[in-house]
């Protein structure tokens, strides 16, 4: 064997406990790391290994138009090559009960025969589906107060509810669903009459191939027939890009969350390393005497931690597998998949390295100690008295350098993004510093309370914060790097929260109302005016669809955009036409326009983030496609920017209001409701306006809360990971000092306190620690969820005392916990034995 | 084996300076046992610090074995205790957490010796202080005197040309220390080393072949015995 394993695997022959704690602290962030990066593993192979099941086909076509002749002849004549076709339509309604008038959104989904190709649709009871039947999801009984065998109503007509959906194989994010799924068959939907102009309705065909090899064939055929309407196609080798994609851009960042309690882990181990050479001086010294070279002897030392590093990493990776079963518990219903989870070998692997790296950059610094240990040391001395004495000098600042540059390859190797990664670093080390000064100020400020003679307890509780060797700055960095990562994520989720479900100003509207054909506008205008509990109906507005062909004579090929840029030609657009700057909006570049300006011409008004993304600026033009093919030329005459989502006018593109033909116009009606009015208005409205769709702004909210809630949890999940880091390095140090502490306690007892009275110093000195890390930690959390809300994302930060007094009074009670438990047999020591041993 | 030639070391106290030791010529022969003798701050352990390249002088010349160690550099300097210099302490030294047979086997595996044969020569330079059946005890379980021995047969592992002890007896009662100094004489004679041995003890300095004599940082008396 190896001189240097031989010789670090003999260090650990002693003071095994401490080295626990390296263990744990390498643990605590691979842990985190390889459960997130493993939970995604195993998420991706389940919508790879059930990619058809979950499409139901092995290729799909998705577009928001109906197939033109030429298209429906080619989709005709696939069956007679061996291609089966199946055709869905899905597009939202209001379901009514007739017996009670209530209403609800719901996603409809017309299915054609065939489907689904792959997978089964479970129904209780089982029931076939027939046109005059519909299968719902089990929300829609609960909201409507139905039972399978009632009716229920959808546009003019009504339907029997066949059975109940307890699974739709093409459905995987339930979650996040705008209502409860109504199933019907293509004539049923012909017969309620949902598809009108300006209605949305996505038309999927599913395709199974005889030769699923041909199905590239297949896919570049239909882009080519379909190459006008820009559609969407996926094949089941890529498996839900779109989900794929979200899972990506989730897991790379929670991973640099998981990240932060690996750092804070570091700490402990810097930490660690620091003490246990240390105490390693003098053998440091001998080995000196004997003839050691400083390669020689830090080659041992980096050697055991980085064998240390190695357990820790390997344990990390075992309890991330236990993460990984637990995180869909937390993801709840938002996830319709079975996962069947195993060790993916590349997380592992990455797990490993990381927490081998981790623990090699964080033992550096500690480790070139070793050198300033003169072998002189021992001469002439009894072991135990060394002292280093330690001097900074431009080795420890390049590697400082060096620690940071690995940390930022780290980052950017878990998150896949350079960008990502070294603002990682930045951020982090900005809160460090500050952390860390603060910590250092607040632990001054302790250490100036004068306690009166009358409560002994807190004066050698405080007393203890500064002795010499006091670790006390330093578990306070690393608990605030916890309690700021939380509490941060968790004010932010309050903030967005806020800033979204922010009562309008007073008057704005609160109910929208779609698929309001122009014929009816004039009705529907004076229907909600009627209504009682309609505080305010603005006028309804207008609006086409339609799809960009070209910007500035360019189309989006002739352009270098963004992938995720593409969808701004590739989806079909809103686009809103007005005379006057619609409200919630200001001017940026260029002048609204008169009716001397769109006597003409077509006059346009971009929005400024969509004038970033596709580079456009006042003058430029751009060639559209109206809904009906319907071609059209418009010049740029202004850049607005729209402050105020609420306000009904959030387009990205608004025409002047010119004549535009033949073009079909659709309009969104909105209004004020009271509160408790929008049900009995629905009601109404369904029953003069089948074909009118509302929607509440607070089912919106409510969908998107609960949205935020699953994955605030995730997050601060992950990001607990980091507080427990903290806690370990907290054991730690208490273990580090634990000599001291159980011959203080026997000289206390011996004195005569009481074991009460011996528990509450040590009570109060780990209440301190934790009252200051909550403190300088909810204080920095703050700072940070004001800064990201109001510069990021240009929001304002509603300063509220209850979640940060609550983040404090959890890290006080969460510091003594462990304090305690960590002192346990240090009050528990019988003096005799104690003062015998000295 | 030693040639010291004009060596002095002075240190810093303060704003004075402060002559630990005044300029002196010391030159061993091989093979000759020199016993340092001298009062507490007569720069007697100074002086053995200098000699096995733990400190560096302020001035002068030291060889070792023709070897000018004066310019090294700290992990010259290891490698040359590695090769040629074994150190005795007062304080035996021993490493904690290694077995007596591991502590005396270090020496070797630091200067890369194949661990079988370092393992078997532990074994036999325990046996010759009479301690092969201590080997795998680690140094808390040892008496004072046997952990000495054991420091002893480290210090010969790598069969040494200069020996330094350093109060080897120090801490060890009469009778202990006595044995163990045998001992260290026995096997310097039989491996033909050049010992220098730091004493206050007249007893065990009357053992050597010569005395040096030290006071204040100069050599007062320099005796050699026929």
């Amino acid at each position: 064997m190896n001189f240097y394993f031989r010789t670090a695997l003999r260090e650990f022959r002693r003071g095994r406990r401490r080295f626990v704690f390296f263990l744990l602290c390498i643990a605590i962030g691979v842990a985190g790391l390889t459960g997130i990066k493993g939970f995604n593993a195993s998420l991706q192979g389940a919508l790879l290994r059930e990619a058809r099941t979950l499409m139901a086909a092995d290729l799909q076509l998705s577009t928001g138009r109906t197939a033109t002749p030429a298209q429906a002849e080619l989709l005709a004549g696939l069956p007679a090559r061996g291609i089966a076709v199946a055709h869905n339509v899905e597009t939202a309604s209001m379901a009514v009960n007739p017996a009670t008038r209530d209403t609800t959104l719901v996603e409809v989904k017309a299915v054609g025969p065939g489907y689904p190709f792959y997978g089964a649709l479970a129904v209780n009871p089982p029931a076939p589906l027939t046109d005059e039947t519909a299968l719902v999801g089990p929300e829609l009984l609960d909201r409507l107060g139905l039972k399978v065998g009632d009716t229920v109503k959808l546009g003019s007509t009504t339907f029997v509810i066949g059975g109940v959906i307890v699974q739709e194989p093409d459905r995987i994010t339930a979650g996040f669903a705008m209502g409860p799924r109504v199933m019907i068959t293509p004539a049923g939907l012909a017969r309620a009459n949902l598809i009108q102009f300006g209605s949305r309705a996505q038309n999927i065909y599913l395709f199974k191939l005889a030769d699923p090899k041909q199905v590239g064939a297949l896919r570049s055929e239909l882009t080519t027939a379909f190459a006008k309407e820009r559609p969407r196609i996926a094949d089941y080798r890529e498996a839900n890009p779109t989900v794929r994609r979200f899972l990506d851009r989730l897991t790379a960042f929670l991973s640099l969350v998981s990240l932060v309690a690996l750092l804070v882990g570091g700490l402990g181990v810097a930490n660690a390393t620091r003490v246990f050479i240390q105490e390693k001086l003098d053998a440091i010294a001998v080995m000196k005497c004997l003839g050691a070279t400083n390669r020689k002897v830090t080659g041992v030392y980096l050697t055991q931690m980085l064998m240390l590093g190695l357990a820790g990493s390997a344990l990390g990776v075992a309890a991330g597998y236990g993460v990984q079963l637990f995180l869909p518990k937390l993801a709840g219903t938002f996830l319709n998949l079975t996962l069947t989870p195993y060790l993916s070998p590349e997380v592992a692997l990455q797990g490993l390295l990381v927490g081998v790296l981790t623990a090699f950059l964080f033992t550096l610094l500690p480790l070139t100690a070793i050198a300033d240990v003169k072998p002189a040391l021992v001469f002439r001395r009894a072991m135990g008295e060394a002292r280093l004495d330690r001097r900074t000098t431009v080795r420890e600042g390049l590697l400082l350098t060096v620690t940071g540059l690995g940390i930022a390859l780290i980052s950017t190797w878990v998150s896949g993004s350079v960008k990502w990664g070294f603002a990682f670093v930045g951020g982090l080390g900005a809160a460090t510093l500050l952390l860390g000064g603060a910590a250092r100020v607040a632990v001054g400020i302790v250490k100036r309370i004068r306690v009166p003679r009358s409560w002994p307890a807190a004066r050698q509780g405080l007393a203890n914060l500064h002795r010499p060797g006091s670790q006390a700055s330093a578990v306070v960095l690393a608990l605030g790097v916890g309690v700021t990562l939380v509490l941060t994520i968790f004010l932010l989720q309050r903030g967005l929260l806020r800033e979204v479900r922010l009562t309008s100003p007073a008057g704005a509207p609160n109910m929208f109302f779609m698929g309001l054909q122009q014929a009816d506008e004039p009705a529907f205008k004076a229907f909600l005016r009627s209504q009682p509990g309609v505080l305010n109906a603005p006028d309804p507005i207008p609006f086409v669809r339609g799809k960009l062909v070209k910007v500035n004579g360019k189309s989006m090929e002739e352009l270098t955009l963004a992938e995720n840029d593409q969808r701004w030609f590739n989806s079909m657009q809103t686009l809103s036409y007005s005379a006057t700057l619609p409200s919630g909006n200001e001017l940026l570049r260029g002048r609204w326009w008169t009716p001397a300006d769109y006597q003409d011409k077509l006059v346009i008004s971009v929005e400024s983030e969509a004038a970033t993304r596709l580079h456009l600026d006042v003058g430029m033009t751009m060639d559209l496609e109206l809904e009906g093919s319907i071609p059209a030329h418009a010049e740029i005459m202004n850049i607005r920017k729209t402050t105020d989502y609420r306000a009904g006018g959030a387009f990205n593109f608004v025409l002047g209001p010119s004549e535009l033909g033949p073009v079909p116009v659709s309009f969104i009606g909105q209004a004020n409701v009271a509160q408790g009015a929008a049900g009995p208005l629905q009601r109404e409205m369904a029953a003069q306006f089948p074909g009118v769709t509302a929607i509440d702004l607070n089912d919106i909210l409510k969908t998107v809360g609960t949205v935020l809630d699953r994955i605030g949890l995730v997050i601060r999940f992950v990001a607990g990971f980091s507080v427990a880091a903290g806690l370990i390095i907290l054991a730690s140090s208490i273990a580090a000092t634990k000599f001291r502490r159980t011959r203080e306690a026997v000289l206390y007892k011996t004195l005569g306190a009481t074991r009460s009275r011996v528990w509450r110093m040590f009570a109060v000195e780990y209440a301190t620690i934790g009252l200051v890390a909550g403190i300088v930690g909810a204080g920095l959390a703050a700072g940070v969820t004001w800064a990201l809300l109001r510069f990021v994302m240009e929001s304002t930060y509603h300063f509220e005392l209850l979640p940060l007094l609550a983040g404090i009074g959890v890290t006080i009670v969460l510091t003594v916990a462990v304090g305690v438990l960590s002192t346990v047999d240090v009050v528990s020591a019988k003096p005799y034995q104690v003062l015998r041993e000295e | 084996m030693l040639k010291m030639t004009g060596v002095f070391k002075t240190l810093r106290s303060g704003d004075r300076m402060l002559e630990i030791l005044k300029p002196l010529d010391l030159h061993v022969p091989k093979g000759q046992f020199v016993a340092i003798m001298g009062p507490s701050g007569s720069g007697k352990s100074t002086l053995l610090g200098l000699i096995a390249g733990l400190d560096s002088p302020t001035g002068g010349t030291i060889q070792v074995d023709g070897q000018e160690i004066t310019g090294l550099g700290e992990d010259a300097l290891a490698l040359l205790r590695g090769r040629k210099v074994g150190i005795v302490f007062q304080s035996f030294n021993l490493i904690p957490n290694l077995t007596a047979a591991e502590n005396v086997a270090l020496p070797l595996e630091l200067s890369d010796a194949d661990p079988a044969e370092a393992g078997a020569r532990a074994k036999e330079l325990l046996a010759s202080v009479g301690l092969d059946q201590r080997g795998h005890h680690y140094p808390v379980q040892l008496s004072g005197g046997e952990q000495q021995r054991v420091a002893l047969a480290r210090a010969f592992a790598s069969r040494p040309a200069l020996l330094l002890a350093d109060e080897p007896t120090g801490n060890l009662d009469s009778a202990t220390g006595a044995a163990v100094v045998e001992l260290m004489l026995r096997q310097g004679r039989e491996q033909g080393a050049t010992m220098v041995m730091v004493t206050h003890d007249p007893e065990l300095a009357s053992r050597a072949d010569r005395t040096v004599h030290l006071r204040d940082g100069r050599i007062i008396k320099d005796e050699v015995r026929s």
